[in-house]
């Protein structure tokens, strides 16, 4: 009888085991692995996402999906309310013949702490990481994957990041997880400094061709001492801002995973280091979901699909101000629904109108005409061109209006002509048409007497005629500036000792 | 030129200078191409293209028409300032767009970032437009920092909120533009104190300049203005004039008075430049008909005689008490 209870509680547990792998393989939802990204389709505003489909713990999950019937199988929802048509999907998964050189590197935290034993007397926590990280090599293509595995403590952090070399090999990639030196224990954790020299490294290998991204794995949170225990330089825990700015900088898919007991590593840290989103963080308390997290997150960020939809406006600059987020909602053919999770968005510049990020591959212009949404009727540039002569003429006009034409209403007496002989006068010496200047302007001519009123002209329907003015005694022409006295000055000076003398 | 009219002009530099921008930048973002972690780049060219534009602009607008002169060096130090503002608002957006834009899922904190934006922007512009009244007054430079902000506030709303059509966007700009001028210039209007009002002067130069309408120059607590015949050819100075009160009359020195707010109070006295042996001023100038000696205090509604020119004091603050007032000690003493 025991035996037999035995046997079924043995056959429970390993069914109940099963169910749960089985669980674990099958698409839960989907992430986005990049922002959406704004391009141009012929003039319009069009964006490309990228994403995976992940089972329930955030690992790799199968997506069934036909290319071909992309309207159909993906759709695009703009804020929860606005759907846009896809024209184009497309997967650059590691099957793809046309896929992309991929660069990754992978920080592995040499601290003292990772001596500690992750069962008793078993292997360290180092020994499980180094163990582990053979499982990036699960969907490894030589010529195509380049990795670089760098160990990072508290000494020689950049230099060791910047000398990294970039493996092309799976064998020159195993060589350099086996070569790991041990840690020492008086080590501490670079955590943030690592990431950003990591990043500093992995910018120049962006690029159309290339897809870049960075693994960090820490069983700490970002601790270092003043020199001469640790070295000078490093950055600290106030840091953290430099650090989050230089991953957005970047943009580059940043995958960390937090190692051993929760609350011993700076959980919240790495959370929010993960790029793009918070999905790309992973906590691992043993080696065996640690080796599945290497050879998940590694496929992750090699396979992925693409879905180019829109337009989404009928012109880029009406998405000026706007921030924008884009859920995924993937039917496959046996009719399963899923959608994404934790959308980073797309936001607008604060001043400004949007630029476009890329245009079109050839493939997605192809598509993009064959779709039903590129009829249009007119011609968005031609149409833009239009509105803006509108603009600029409009508001050109009323800056030109209130520059030139309303202060002469509102105040006339700025715009009397001044008799130019008297900025003729020699400096230095007063004369009698100086006092002679009026104190009030001179009413416009229409106001004068003899002359219908403002009210009275605006009535007979328009202002009426100015009677002739007198003939000038004085040149016409600009003010000449002051200038020295010469025989030409008519005015007799007036006594200067007299003024003074009062 | 009188206040009103200063204030309307220079609002209308502002917003021709906004339009420029916007004019600029809308070519600007169809032709260029920028990843969205660069956007900021972006928004540093606009911001320091309207830093630019307000700040030269300013300058030579402001000195053509109050003093119908405009110095190169000025303006450009005025542009490179705005220039250096809007650099350095281009860099603050990093934060502001991954700490708040992007990081919110409220559209009210988006919103917010948005506007903190522009107001950064139109404040540290305004800001330092408003440097050029440093040497007369400190304040200034806060006040134009305020109106800096509020002008870059309105905007921001105007821009954000219905900036899906490209008027509007024109309509931001040009609004920012003239809300950070016009906080430039009313600042002093809305705080002034008193007022020193050409009336006439023997030299024809100067009444032709400012006889009609009459010129005003504002006063509030804390400015000093020299009053000086120096133009602004003979001023070594980088960025602000050499007198605040420039009157071209020949029997008035280079730098020749100084009229000080202090404390609601306002006190005239020879700049040293113009003191003689004996103390008393070298050119001639006259509180109420009476040979300014030292530091005497002004009252509402006092002339004032500088070389053959009549200015106006006027003032809001009524005091009965003795007319000759010591000058609380300043700083630094008077340049």
């Amino acid at each position: 009888m025991k035996r037999r209870i035995l046997v079924l509680t043995v056959l429970t547990a390993a069914a109940t085991v099963g169910l749960l792998a089985q669980a674990q393989q099958q698409t839960d939802h989907l992430e986005i692995v990049d922002k959406p990204r704004l391009v141009d389709c012929k003039d319009q505003p069009c964006f490309r996402i990228s994403f995976n489909a992940v089972d329930i713990a955030g690992m790799p999950a199968p997506l069934v999906l036909d290319e071909k019937a992309s309207n159909t199988d993906v759709k695009i929802i703009e804020g929860g309310v606005r759907s846009h048509p896809v024209f184009h999907v497309k997967t650059t998964g590691a099957e793809n013949q046309s896929a992309r050189q991929r660069y990754s590197m992978l920080l592995i935290d040499t601290s003292g702490s990772m001596l500690t034993q992750v069962t008793p007397g078993g292997m360290t926590r180092f020994d499980a990481a180094r163990e582990a990280a053979l499982h990036t090599l699960d969907n490894f293509r030589d010529g195509l994957d380049h990795l670089a595995v760098v160990p990072f403590d508290s000494h020689n952090v950049a230099v060791r990041i910047r000398q990294a070399v970039f493996a092309d090999t799976a064998a020159q990639v195993r060589q350099q997880i086996t070569g790991l030196e041990p840690p020492a224990k008086k080590n501490n954790t670079a955590l943030y400094s690592a990431i950003y020299e990591a990043l500093g490294v992995l910018t120049p290998y962006k690029g159309p061709d290339h897809d870049v991204s960075l693994m960090i794995l820490t069983d700490g949170k970002n601790d270092v001492a003043p020199p001469p225990q640790d070295d000078l330089g490093l950055l600290q825990a106030e840091d953290f801002q430099l650090v989050k700015a230089r991953t957005e900088v970047a943009a580059i898919p940043i995958v960390t995973i937090g190692f051993g007991a929760k609350g011993a590593f700076d959980e919240a840290a790495l959370r929010s280091l993960a790029w793009p989103s918070v999905a790309n963080y992973y906590f691992a308390q043993d080696y065996q979901r640690l080796a599945k997290i290497f050879g998940g997150v590694r496929l992750k960020l090699i396979s992925r699909w693409e879905a180019s939809f829109g337009p989404v406006r009928d012109d880029k600059n009406q998405l000026t101000g706007q921030t924008l987020a884009f859920t995924v909602v993937v039917t496959t053919p046996s009719g399963a629904k899923f959608e994404s999770r934790n959308e980073p968005s797309w936001a607008s510049p604060a001043i400004g109108s949007p630029s476009f990020e890329a245009s079109l591959t050839p493939e997605e212009l192809d598509s993009f005409i064959a779709s039903p949404a590129t009829v249009r009727t007119s011609n968005p540039f031609v149409t833009r061109l239009f509105w803006r002569s509108v603009i600029m003429i409009g508001l050109g006009g009323l800056i030109a209006f209130l520059w030139l034409g309303l202060p002469r209403t509102l105040w006339p007496e700025l715009y009397i002509r001044v008799p130019p002989i008297l900025a003729k006068a020699a400096p230095g010496r007063a004369n009698r048409f100086a006092a002679a200047m009026p104190a009030a302007p001179r009413p416009p001519a229409w106001q004068q007497a003899g002359v219908p009123g403002r009210e009275q002209a605006r009535r007979s329907g328009g202002r009426p005629a100015a009677p002739a003015a007198p003939p000038s005694p004085f040149p016409t022409g600009r003010p000449a500036r002051p200038t020295a006295p010469t025989d030409q000055t008519v005015f007799q000076p007036l006594d200067d000792k007299d003024s003074e003398d009062t | 030129m009188k206040t009103k009219q200063t204030v309307y002009f220079m609002t209308l530099v502002g917003g021709l200078a906004g339009f420029l921008c916007w004019s600029v930048q809308v070519w600007l973002s169809d032709s260029a191409t920028f990843s969205q972690e660069n956007q900021w780049m972006l928004v540093t060219i606009y911001t320091s293209l309207m830093g630019g534009l307000i700040g030269g602009l300013t300058v030579g607008f402001a000195d053509h028409w109050s003093i119908k002169t405009t110095m190169f060096r000025w303006i450009a130090m005025g542009a490179l300032l705005g220039l250096a503002a809007g650099v350095v608002s281009g860099l603050l957006y990093i934060p502001v767009l991954n700490n708040v834009i992007l990081q919110s899922p409220s559209a009210a904190v988006a919103l917010l970032g948005r506007v903190l934006t522009w107001l950064i922007a139109g404040g540290l512009i305004g800001f330092v437009t408003g440097l050029r009244w440093f040497d007369v007054n400190r304040l200034r430079a806060f006040h134009a920092l305020t109106g800096g902000m509020v002008g870059g506030a309105l905007g921001a709303l105007v821009f954000t909120l219905a900036g899906a059509h490209e008027f509007f966007q024109a309509l931001a700009f040009i609004l920012t533009g003239a809300g950070i001028t016009l906080g430039v210039t009313l600042a002093p209007v809305l705080l002034k104190d008193g007022v020193v009002e050409f009336i006439s002067s023997g030299d024809a130069r100067a009444q032709h300049k400012y006889g009609a309408p009459r010129q005003e120059w504002l006063m509030q607590d804390g400015d000093r203005y020299v009053i000086g015949s120096q133009s602004a050819e003979s001023t070594m100075t980088m960025y602000a004039r050499g007198v605040q009160i420039y009157i071209p009359d020949s029997a008035i020195a280079p730098r020749h008075a100084v009229v000080i707010a202090r404390n609601k109070r306002f006190y005239l006295q020879p700049h040293p430049d113009n003191i003689g042996p004996g103390g008393q001023a070298l050119s001639p100038l006259m509180l109420a008909g009476y040979p300014v000696v030292g530091t005497q205090e002004l009252q509402d509604g006092t002339d004032v005689l500088v070389g053959r020119t009549i200015l106006r004091f006027r003032t809001k603050t009524k005091r009965a008490d003795s007319n000759e007032q010591p000058l609380p000690p300043r700083k630094g003493g008077v340049r």
